[in-house]
């Protein structure tokens, strides 16, 4: 696969993880451009590999968490207390729930986020995040439990007895 | 979804729709490879190299025709005051236009975006298709106040444009950023206003590009609003319109040429109007209220029609909020012959979007104060 066949077929979706990754396009951005940079000058040796886009995701995910700059956008943390809640679910309300817990994703840490965006998103396993992350299955574990309680996610199955299904995006 | 310490309680599945909704919100593909492809290096983020200097409302030098009732941000002659606040956001100002320089000059009038989809008549998009489920006012309403908060740093770009039976006769483009800005921020507006020359046809002329004007400065504290800040204003005076020149507040700017000022002058609030959070406020205490499902600009979009309590008693005032973002996309007003239409686009604040707050001197003007 050159490099042209995988930033035609793979970018968009490549873009899509990074986004749900930091939480912001713009930054998203910023860093699939830095990976994309890297990963052309090497792509004789990346386009070998079984599953480049899975390499490019791992620089993606590497370059996330080195990432320096702190210029976060803002994402919103709720709504204006002037305006009374209506307590039946209704379109509108199932999107401001959704903010609501993207903002309180983006107050992770990065690697509670990470781990979180590859368990969910991604739809890997405990071992394939370690793998990602450069850490134990353990501390994936413990980052996941962690932001799971912090975003008040309720768990349908015990961590490690959780298999998520993988998702195309 | 109530805990009993009534904190949300959420699912898995809720959170992968959460994440997965987010990945949707991307930057696309080929316009991250074209600035590549373009620079040969990734494009860092970075504040835009003094854009236009936009401010708020349009002061021009002629009156405008009358046009619907719409609430506008058109300003009157100031009384000027300064304040110690002024004085600290004039440091700021200065500091800021400084690493500006000077406006592009790079165009002309065909730099100005097409209009987009202005109505042919009052009755605005089409066809309002099934009912679908509607959203309660509240939680609507809720759902942009959340919108409009998330938009807070994009560029707002608005149109208004103004049609006399049917005959566009004057329409108004502007860009703010940030779109809602916070007070002790540096904001950038660019408003370009074109209109039928005097003395035209008001039934056949087509408008012409007629001022162009950007403003910069740092936005004071609704207290302070009404009175003067420090600003940067770069005005652009068309030639061939039947005027003899541009004004802003008490600079003037003959027709044919442009003119750039750093001085203290009326702060005009530039935010898109009527507000998001008004908008919000009207739907919940019911001064709109829902018509249909429709789509507008390739969205699915709620129409609303304001009720006998709005803002506009007794005229049709219809508005577009798409259910994907929940920002408002179109309201369209009809008063008598007269129909105004404002268009809101909220964008990501890349360099190619923040281009727009940059006003292009037409070769061949002269600079004249």
């Amino acid at each position: 696969m050159t490099f042209d066949e995988f930033a035609g077929a793979r970018l968009a979706a490549v873009l899509r993880f990074a986004t749900a990754l930091t939480g912001d396009p713009d930054l998203a951005k910023d860093v699939v451009q830095e990976v994309l940079a890297r990963a052309s000058g090497r792509w004789p040796e990346i386009g070998q590999l079984d599953r480049p886009e899975a390499y490019v995701r791992k620089m993606v995910v590497n370059e996330y968490l080195s990432w320096r700059r702190r210029s976060w956008r803002l994402i919103p943390s709720g709504m204006s207390s002037h305006i009374a809640g209506s307590a039946a679910p209704d379109p509108a309300d199932g999107y401001v729930e959704r903010q609501a817990l993207l903002a309180e994703l983006a107050k992770l840490s990065r690697r509670q986020r990470t781990a979180v965006v590859l368990r969910y998103y991604e739809g890997f396993s405990d071992a394939e995040i370690a793998e990602v992350m450069g850490c134990t299955q353990s501390t994936v574990r413990g980052h996941v439990f962690k932001a799971l309680a912090a975003l008040r996610v309720e768990l349908g199955k015990p961590l490690a007895a959780v298999a998520p299904s993988r998702e195309g995006h | 979804m109530e805990g009993p310490a009534s904190a949300p309680v959420r699912t898995e599945a809720d959170l992968r729709a959460a994440l997965v909704d987010l990945g949707q919100r991307a930057p696309s593909a080929d316009a991250v490879l074209s600035e590549m492809r373009a620079t040969g290096t990734p494009q860092r983020r970075r504040l835009p190299e003094t854009p236009g200097l936009p401010d708020q409302r349009r002061r021009p030098g002629r009156p405008r025709p009358a046009g619907p009732g719409r609430v506008t941000r058109r300003f009157g002659w100031p009384q000027l005051a300064v304040g110690a606040a002024a004085a600290v956001a004039a440091m700021a100002v200065t500091l800021a236009l400084t690493l500006g320089g000077s406006p592009g000059r790079t165009g002309g009038q065909d730099v100005f975006p097409a209009l987009p989809n202005p109505p042919a008549s009052a009755g605005g998009p089409p066809a309002v298709v099934s009912p679908g489920d509607h959203p309660s006012a509240t939680s609507l309403a809720q759902a942009m106040l959340t919108a409009f908060n998330a938009a807070s740093d994009d560029l707002a770009y608005e149109t208004v444009t103004d049609f006399r039976a049917g005959h566009l006769i004057q329409n108004d483009l502007s860009w703010s950023w940030p779109a809602i800005p916070s007070p002790g921020q540096l904001q950038y507006v660019r408003d370009a206003f074109s209109a039928i020359p005097r003395r035209a046809s008001e039934t056949t002329a087509p408008v012409k590009l007629t001022e162009d004007d950007s403003y910069t400065t740092v936005v004071p504290h609704p207290s302070r609003y009404g009175q003067s800040e420090l600003a940067r204003l770069i005005m652009v005076c068309y030639a061939g319109t039947g005027q003899t020149g541009c004004g802003w507040g008490r600079f003037d700017t003959p027709a044919g040429t442009w003119s750039k000022h750093t001085a203290v002058m009326p702060y005009i609030e530039f935010t898109p109007t009527p507000r998001g959070a008004d908008l919000a406020r009207q739907i919940a205490r019911g001064q709109w209220r829902i018509v249909g499902h429709t789509r507008l600009r390739g969205q699915r979009a709620l129409k609303l029609a304001e009720t006998r309590s709005g803002t506009y008693q007794g005229h049709p005032v219809f508005l577009w909020v798409s259910t994907a973002t929940y920002l408002p996309l179109r309201m369209t007003s009809v008063v008598g012959k007269f129909t105004e239409a404002d268009n809101w686009y909220y964008l990501p604040p890349s360099k190619a979007n923040l281009a727009h707050l940059r006003v292009p001197i037409p070769p061949g003007y002269p600079r004249s104060g």
